[in-house]
């Protein structure tokens, strides 16, 4: 510390601490103590390897095992004849060969026969005598060693045939041993004696210099292949394929690579579907997660899906798998207190990604299934036995139940929400949520309902109202173990109001068209931050999907099974349930019109009520229909019409509400509108 | 018949131990010197002069070996 003197008295002392120059700034480097090292907890590496321990992977490569040791074994034995064929004829060029090969040495001719040749050629005694002599003399040493060995040969084969007295069967190994040694001696290099049993996949190996020149190709800024760095540890297999972290140079970000995959699948000489480039998440922009498979996707298949098996049971409130990511790793989502959207443009496939997502709901036979598709094609026609309401088409009826099942939802909602606060009273309920216990209890009232509605963009254009409804049982059902799924083709304003799309957590974008359809289901800006739908192809890519909301973000593929595995899932599930139908039917509620039920309760003499205390008469009138209806909820439902929220006196205050003059005025616009 | 099989057999056993010693033994003896490289007078044994067949070496070239290499000569200069 510097002291710059100072007058006692003076106000502007000031002391100026001087910085430290030079000395150490990392700490001292310290020896391990005992206690270091038996506090380590270093995460230790299983002793079984991980297939070893799954026993799905057991089976699986028991399978392997058995098919690929059978086919190979089977390949040869139909060729032997073809072996023996060419053991007979390389064999004795094979004694031939080891034989001159062995007296040429013995001879020394290898040593200077060109010389002398040559010497020879130029008609030179002296020197061929010389170069003689040399050879003479090596080899004299050479055909002692060639001798030796003949008679421990002999020794041997005479030793082990009197005294230990080896069978036939032994001589004869042995002459097989020394036949199949002398045709493998005498084969051409270039000819191998057994065909070759497996035509291996070509894959070149993803290297570094691979990955630099396919980012430098695309053009995104990146210069130098130098530019590019990996951090450790490096690039390395991971699953079925090789996975390479690499950093972009500068302010270059992940995204820019990820809007090119096919240029650089391109640049790799890869077909699309083998290149996977991904953000990293937790780490900074301009990283970039390369994935690249040893086969492209479309023809790698998928591994079995869990719920496939035929003991499979499931519980909405434990993981379940529901499609496989790009590294063929299973994702796997808790249904309970989660609402999904589903959109992609069609052929993107959609209607199995909500199927894989039933059929977790199926398996759990506790759980009730309501489903409407407004697609018309029966897609999930072979669970309509499952549901306690299936609705199916684009016509009126359907239409009406798909409403019908949103309002009796809300009316659920409503019912369950006492439920539960009667079972928190009891305790069963410590977070003011629907409990595994409490779902299982028979009775309770309060079992989990999946509510599937497809193509749901059709029910929201032909009743608005629905979608109002769809946005409350989103909001509301989640702790009351209502489960939402909405799949859609397009999730702009008009056809799903964006505050459904803002209540459901999570999303999964299939393949869509563009950045504003991606936005629109995923949210804005997940384009920009890599979450990008616009990479599949639709066909191609089928059932391929980012998923948010549900752990790491991330590329997911919907499980595809085949239609017979289809099947018995579907009858696994109805033996679960016992044939018996969980929940049950909506009541089919004639749809009302609010502007005029709204104009019927206003009592004689009202200029106009508040918006609560229509709801509240609203309620009275039609209980059906209008329970659990709220000031809100009315005012949004009577604005399309023109309504609006005015000063409604009531005694001597002022209220917002709804005028008389202005229902009237409402009612008469929509009668001229109707001429 | 088969005398003609055998005598062509013979010939061709020959024909090739002979190629093959023109191979792995080029040189003979000299045939003037025997082998000797000189040539001694029998009046005086202490006299002797060169063998100018073999160039004093003692050795020549096999006939087959001799026409090979003048075949081989001629080829290459061609």
């Amino acid at each position: 510390m510097t002291v710059i003197p100072f007058d006692e008295y003076d106000d502007e002392r000031h002391i100026i601490e001087a910085d430290q120059v030079g000395g150490q700034v990392d700490p001292a480097d310290r020896k391990a103590t005992f206690g270091d090292v038996v506090s380590r907890t270093d995460a230790r590496r299983p002793i079984v390897p991980a297939v070893l321990r799954n026993p799905e992977a057991r089976r699986a490569l028991a399978r392997w095992a058995a098919g690929y040791g059978g086919h190979t074994a089977l390949y040869h034995l139909t060729r032997s004849p073809k072996y023996a064929a060419k053991v007979a004829v390389y064999a004795p060029r094979g004694a031939w060969r080891a034989g001159s090969a062995a007296a040429w040495w013995a001879v020394g001719g290898r040593e200077n026969f060109h010389l002398r040749q040559e010497a020879a050629n130029k008609n030179d005694p002296h020197t061929w005598q010389a170069l003689n002599k040399t050879r003479a003399k090596e080899s004299n040493a050479r055909w002692w060693v060639i001798v030796a060995a003949v008679l421990a040969l002999v020794v041997l084969l005479t030793v082990a045939q009197l005294v230990v007295g080896v069978p036939a069967v032994g001589w004869f190994a042995v002459a097989v041993g020394v036949v199949l040694v002398a045709a493998r001696n005498g084969r051409p290099a270039d000819k191998p004696i057994v065909d070759r049993v497996v035509t291996k996949a070509a894959f070149t190996k993803l290297t570094g210099e691979m990955v630099r020149k396919a980012v430098v190709d695309l053009g995104i800024g990146v210069k130098e292949p130098g530019q590019i760095s990996f951090p450790p540890p490096g690039i390395h297999k991971d699953g079925p394929g090789w996975l390479a972290v690499f950093d972009l140079p500068g302010a270059i970000q992940a995204t820019k690579v990820l809007e090119n995959r096919g240029g650089l699948a391109g640049s790799l000489r890869l077909p699309v579907d083998q290149v996977w480039p991904d953000v990293v998440p937790g780490e900074h922009p301009g990283r970039v997660a390369l994935w690249v498979g040893y086969q492209p996707s479309s023809k790698m298949g998928q591994p079995t899906w869990a719920l496939a098996s035929p003991t499979a049971r499931t519980s909405i409130f434990e993981p379940q798998p529901f499609g496989t990511d790009a590294r063929q790793r299973p994702v796997t989502t808790i249904l309970f207190e989660r609402n999904v959207l589903i959109g992609g443009q069609p052929g993107s496939g959609k209607s199995y990604a909500a199927r894989t997502l039933t059929t977790i709901a199926a398996l759990d036979p506790t759980c009730e299934l309501k489903i409407a598709e407004f697609k018309g094609t029966g897609d999930f026609l072979d669970m309509a036995d499952l549901c306690s309401t299936y609705a199916c088409g684009v016509d009126d009826e359907a239409l009406s139940t798909g409403r019908d099942i949103l309002v009796w939802a809300l009316a659920e909602c409503e019912r369950r929400g006492k439920r539960i606060k009667k079972a928190r009273e009891r305790g069963e309920a410590p977070l003011g949520k629907v409990t595994p216990e409490l779902a299982a209890k028979r009775g309770s009232g309060l079992h989990p309902v999946f509510i599937l509605l497809d193509e749901v963009h059709e029910l929201f254009l032909a009743y608005p109202d629905a979608a109002a409804a769809a946005e409350r049982v989103a909001k509301r059902g989640r702790a009351l173990g209502i489960i939402l799924v909405l799949a859609t083709q397009i999730a702009d304003r008009d056809s799903v109001p964006p505050n459904i799309t803002r209540c459901v957590v999570t999303r999964w974008c299939l393949s869509v068209g563009g950045q504003v359809e991606n936005d629109m289901i995923l949210g804005t800006g997940a384009y920009k931050r890599g979450l990008t739908g616009t990479v599949y192809e639709p066909g191609v890519d089928a059932g391929w999907g980012v998923v948010i909301g549900n752990g790491k973000p991330g590329s997911v593929r919907s499980f595809f099974p085949k239609p017979e595995v289809t099947a018995a899932i579907v009858a696994r599930a109805a033996q679960l349930r016992g044939k018996a139908i969980i929940g049950e039917d909506v009541e089919r509620v004639e749809a009302r019109d609010m502007l005029a039920d709204a104009r019927a309760v206003l009592r004689p003499g009202e200029s106009g009520a508040p918006w609560a205390v229509l709801a509240e008469r609203l309620a009275d009138l039609a209980p059906e229909f209008y329970t659990g209806i709220t000031a809100d909820m009315v005012r949004e439902a009577l604005a399309p019409y023109g309504v609006e929220s005015q000063d409604v006196k009531v005694g001597r205050s002022n209220i917002k509400g709804a005028r008389r003059t202005a229902l009237e005025a409402a009612q008469q616009r929509r009668e001229i509108e109707a001429e | 018949m088969r005398g003609t099989l055998v005598a062509t057999g013979v010939v061709v056993v020959i024909a090739l131990g002979y190629v093959l010693s023109c191979i792995i033994r080029p040189f003979r003896d000299c045939w003037v010197c025997d082998g000797k490289a000189h040539h001694r007078s029998k009046r005086n044994p202490k006299l002797s002069r060169p063998c100018r067949w073999c160039r004093s070496t003692g050795k020549r070239l096999r006939i087959g070996r001799r026409a090979w290499n003048r075949v081989r000569r001629v080829q290459r200069d061609a």
